[in-house]
């Protein structure tokens, strides 16, 4: 089918390919480049210099190619770093678009993600019927059919990471808010797969199909505790489908906005001192870093300690990109090494994060490197200190 | 391809039992990562090699050197003259791998390093003990130490405290060779035997390959206290450094912006510069009383030069606006002109920088260039920058012209065809003409002492 979408083509950036100077301003920011100890083919400008040399056939496509082009967790860190203000993590995940056009691209693991995905609507390869499975765990609750809130939960959330759905429900109940979800109808937003470079089902297919469940539903607003799921909804989906028929938010904005609706209001206090990581995909990617920490702030007795690199300078949790499906190991470093270097020297017992991926990412790093810190989801938090 | 195949296997065998074989980067396109630095030239290596110890650079330059090998050391690849490119092929020794900060003192006011630490690094580790190293590349995100002592970086600072030479007092080197030599001492006063340490500063990787390195640190200044100034013209501002000198005086920086830039600035980051022919920024240190004083002195001086818009910053918000307008020139001229840039680097006595600074613009002009200028203007130091599309040779070439037709105007002005960026590749051959034929001899029997086979670097200098 042809690409009608307006996502871009590596051809769209070419000018831009050539604006690069080789200054590498974005080096160190590169989570992956600093677990590869400085080497020049995991950086950022290496992947540049790569894709210029495909640009200009002073290279050819090839496995080597494949395998730096995927050493990259879509941070976008890169991109603030760069004086010339290059979209470096975007013109790779074209690349890696253009890579799997030609076949030699994605790796093993993305490509079967995106049969799991296309078998079963989700990339673990779950049944669907388990994607409620978290619901069945949470009292028992009858859903609306129509609403003017969806919680898009995702599928990290259903499957993997449920603590988080289960608390985003429980505040959306808590405030009373006339919401609904899509259930066993919900599927995969796509975003692991135009990430990968495996854009086309998520073009021809998932993006106009969910658009048109979630519409069905008579939606105003879609709340999604989902970073990665966010990013793609609220700037991919635009550019596949255009402008969508109701407004997407984080969970972080939505609660941001009960509380200053007085829809939540905390009467105990929850003495804890906690930081909170920026997901890529929230900060960087779509720019919202307040809405999250203005809800920690609203909770009396939280103490909140930024970390040195935050906000826009925050470094990745390596989860991203497909670099957690592809290469675990080096993912769960960049993981552990956000905590022991930005985390643990301010004194943090409790990382505070809005991101189901971070999340996984983080405790997986706490159990194979012994961290002692807690990872606690935001919507978790704020379940703590509602007491509910 | 530069070496045989059948020697290049036996090689790349002998490299991997140096170091883990994963530290020898053997295909196409890993090489092609270590093609380019942020010059414009080009070379394919045969092999790059990772090494992480002294002693595995040993044996990597003792084996080059049986086999007659070229070697070309590599930090970050930042330099902007050609300085990390393996232009006759041979083994890329990248050195980003051994970045470990070894020793901070605070009371012998030292830090030790190992040579791929990144400026940033550095600035931001000896800033918790309340210290700094002064030479300040613009590069400093990305830039190691060891690139900055080959070819002895300045930046904003060095007025008040001069360039890399000053602040290097030792160096572990291993030769062409493959000797080990220390040179200087951990102390801040050497004089034991000729000063070999200020010699590999800024010698571009020709002479060996540097693995560790004590440098001199001060304690960060007590106050700060920054200033600009516009002119209408940036002659006038030139005129201007000389005039601060005249009365004794010696800030921390003098730098000047052209309206290139400070156009550009205005658009990206809204700071609402006064958009005139040149902006100066000039930061002065010391007591809080000392700089109060030299401030007065230094906006009268401005006053009667004629600039106008003289400002103090007042507030904390006001000085980071002044001194990211001035790190944001290089990146918002990026922006403006939407091309990739060349930097040039030239460096005239401070009297002559209202002259250097219209030959720039006449020439530029001449091969329809357009320009911007960052000046370190209290050296004399002069960075003209020009946009080029590299996918145009004709357009390359016109730089190059421009750069060789203002390098001689330079001399001809008794100034430098390099500051701070090195000759590398770009600038051999305007060195002869700068230094007669006599001190390029000497230089090349110096490398020959050193390595007498010509395998460190080849290609560079002129040597
Ligand atoms: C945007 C930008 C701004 C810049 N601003 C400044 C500035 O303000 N002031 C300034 O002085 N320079 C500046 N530079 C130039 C450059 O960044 C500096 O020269 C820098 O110090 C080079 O460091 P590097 O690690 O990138 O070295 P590389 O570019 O990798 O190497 C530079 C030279 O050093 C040699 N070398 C590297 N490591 C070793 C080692 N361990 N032993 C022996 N030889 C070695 C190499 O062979 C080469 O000849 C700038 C460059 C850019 C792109
Ligand atoms: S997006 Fe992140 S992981 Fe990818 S190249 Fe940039 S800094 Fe590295
Ligand atoms: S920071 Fe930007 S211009 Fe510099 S090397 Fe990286 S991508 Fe290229």
């Amino acid at each position: 089918m042809m690409d009608m979408s307006k996502l871009p083509i590596l051809k769209d950036y070419e000018e831009k390919i050539y604006v690069c100077n080789r200054c590498g301003f974005c080096r160190p920011a590169c989570p992956v480049l600093s677990q590869k100890n400085m080497e020049e083919t995991a950086s950022p400008r290496g992947r540049m210099s790569l894709i210029y040399g495909l640009i200009t056939n002073e290279l050819k496509p090839s496995m080597t190619i494949v395998d730096k082009i995927y050493l990259c967790t879509t941070c976008r860190y890169c991109y603030v770093k760069c004086p010339a203000g290059l979209e470096v993590d975007r013109i790779i995940e074209v690349a890696r678009y253009e890579l799997t056009k030609i076949t030699i691209a994605p790796p093993e693991a993305h490509k079967i993600i995106s049969s799991k995905i296309d078998n079963y609507n989700n990339p673990f390869g779950e049944p669907q019927f388990d994607r409620i499975k978290w619901l069945q765990r949470e009292s028992a609750m009858k859903l609306p059919e129509k609403a003017k809130v969806l919680y898009w939960v995702g599928c990290m959330a259903s499957y993997r990471v449920q603590d988080t759905a289960i608390t985003t429900t429980k505040i959306l109940r808590h405030a009373n808010v006339d919401f609904t979800i899509l259930g066993t109808e919900e599927g995969c937003c796509g975003s692991v797969l135009l990430r990968t470079g495996q854009r086309n089902p998520v073009v021809n297919k998932y993006a106009r199909i969910n658009v048109e469940k979630i519409s069905a539903k008579g939606v105003e607003t879609l709340v999604t505790s989902c970073a990665g799921c966010f990013r793609t909804f609220s700037k991919d989906y635009p550019e596949i489908v255009g402008d969508l028929p109701f407004e997407v938010l984080h969970v972080s904005h939505y609660i941001e906005r009960l509380i200053k609706d007085r829809r939540i209001e905390f009467k105990e206090g929850l003495p804890m001192r906690v930081t909170f990581h920026d997901p890529c995909h929230l900060g960087r990617h779509v720019g919202v870093y307040d809405a999250p920490r203005n809800v920690i702030k609203a909770i009396p007795g939280v103490e909140l300690v930024e970390m040195v690199n935050t906000r826009e300078e925050a470094r990745c949790c390596g989860a991203g990109g497909g670099l957690r499906s592809a290469f675990r190991e080096l993912s769960i470093t960049i993981a552990a090494h956000r905590l022991k270097a930005d985390a643990l020297p301010i004194g943090a017992k409790v990382l505070v994060t809005p991101c189901p991926f971070c999340i996984l990412n983080f405790e997986d790093a706490t159990k194979v490197y012994g961290i002692g810190i807690d990872i606690l989801d935001l919507t978790e938090l704020v379940c703590k200190a509602l007491r509910i | 391809m530069f070496m045989k195949q059948r020697k290049l296997v036996q090689i790349i065998e002998k490299l991997k039992n140096i170091v883990r074989s994963e530290h020898v980067l053997t295909s196409y396109e890993e090489r092609y990562c270590y093609s380019r630095d942020a010059s414009l030239y080009w070379a394919m290596p045969d092999v790059v090699v990772r090494p992480h110890t002294t002693e595995e650079i040993v044996e990597i330059v003792k084996l080059a050197n049986k086999e007659k090998i070229p070697i070309t050391p590599r930090g970050a690849g930042t330099n902007l003259t050609g300085g990390a490119i393996p232009v006759k092929g041979g083994i890329v020794v990248d050195m980003t791998g051994m970045n470990r900060i070894l020793e901070i003192n605070r009371t012998n006011l030292i830090a030790v390093v190992e040579p791929g630490v990144v400026h940033e690094d550095l600035e931001k580790e000896l800033a918790k003990h309340g210290l700094f190293w002064p030479p300040d590349p613009a590069s400093t995100y990305s830039c190691t130490i060891g690139g900055a002592i080959a070819e002895c970086a300045g930046g904003m600072r060095a007025l008040k405290y001069g360039t890399t030479r000053d602040w290097v007092l030792g160096l572990e080197v291993v030769l062409p060779t493959g000797d080990v030599i220390k040179t200087g001492a951990m102390t801040l006063k050497n004089v034991t035997g000729f000063d070999l340490t200020r010699l590999f500063v800024g010698s571009e990787g020709t002479l060996g390959i540097i693995t560790k390195a004590v440098l001199k640190v001060r304690p960060l200044p007590e106050a700060l206290l920054r200033m600009s100034a516009a002119f209408y013209e940036i002659e006038i501002a030139g005129l201007a450094v000389s005039k601060i000198f005249e009365t004794g005086i010696v800030p921390t920086i003098i730098e000047i912006i052209s309206i290139e830039c400070i156009r550009a600035i205005n658009e990206w980051l809204k700071l609402g510069l006064p958009e005139v022919d040149a902006l100066m920024v000039i930061d002065l240190d010391g007591t809080r009383e000392e700089v109060e004083k030299l401030a007065g002195k230094v906006e009268k001086i401005l006053k009667d030069v004629g600039a106008i818009e003289i400002k103090r910053a007042t507030t904390a918000k006001e000085m980071e606006d002044l001194y990211l307008a001035r790190r944001a020139a290089y990146p918002s001229t990026f922006r403006a002109f939407r091309k990739s840039l060349t930097v040039d680097d030239f460096c005239v006595p401070v009297n002559k920088l209202p002259e250097a600074f219209r030959l720039a613009r006449e020439i530029s002009k001449k091969w329809r260039l357009p320009m911007a200028i960052i000046a370190h203007a209290g050296d004399g130091n002069i960075h003209p920058i020009w946009p080029v599309d590299v996918r145009y040779p004709e357009e390359i070439d016109r730089v190059l012209k421009c750069h060789t037709e203002l390098s001689h105007g330079i001399l001809k002005l008794g100034g430098s065809i390099s500051a701070e960026h090195g000759i590398g590749i770009l600038k051999a051959s305007l060195i002869e003409e700068e230094y007669g034929k006599k001190a390029i001899e000497v230089m090349r029997a110096i490398k020959r002492v050193f390595d007498p086979n010509d395998i460190m670097n080849p290609g560079k200098i002129a040597l």
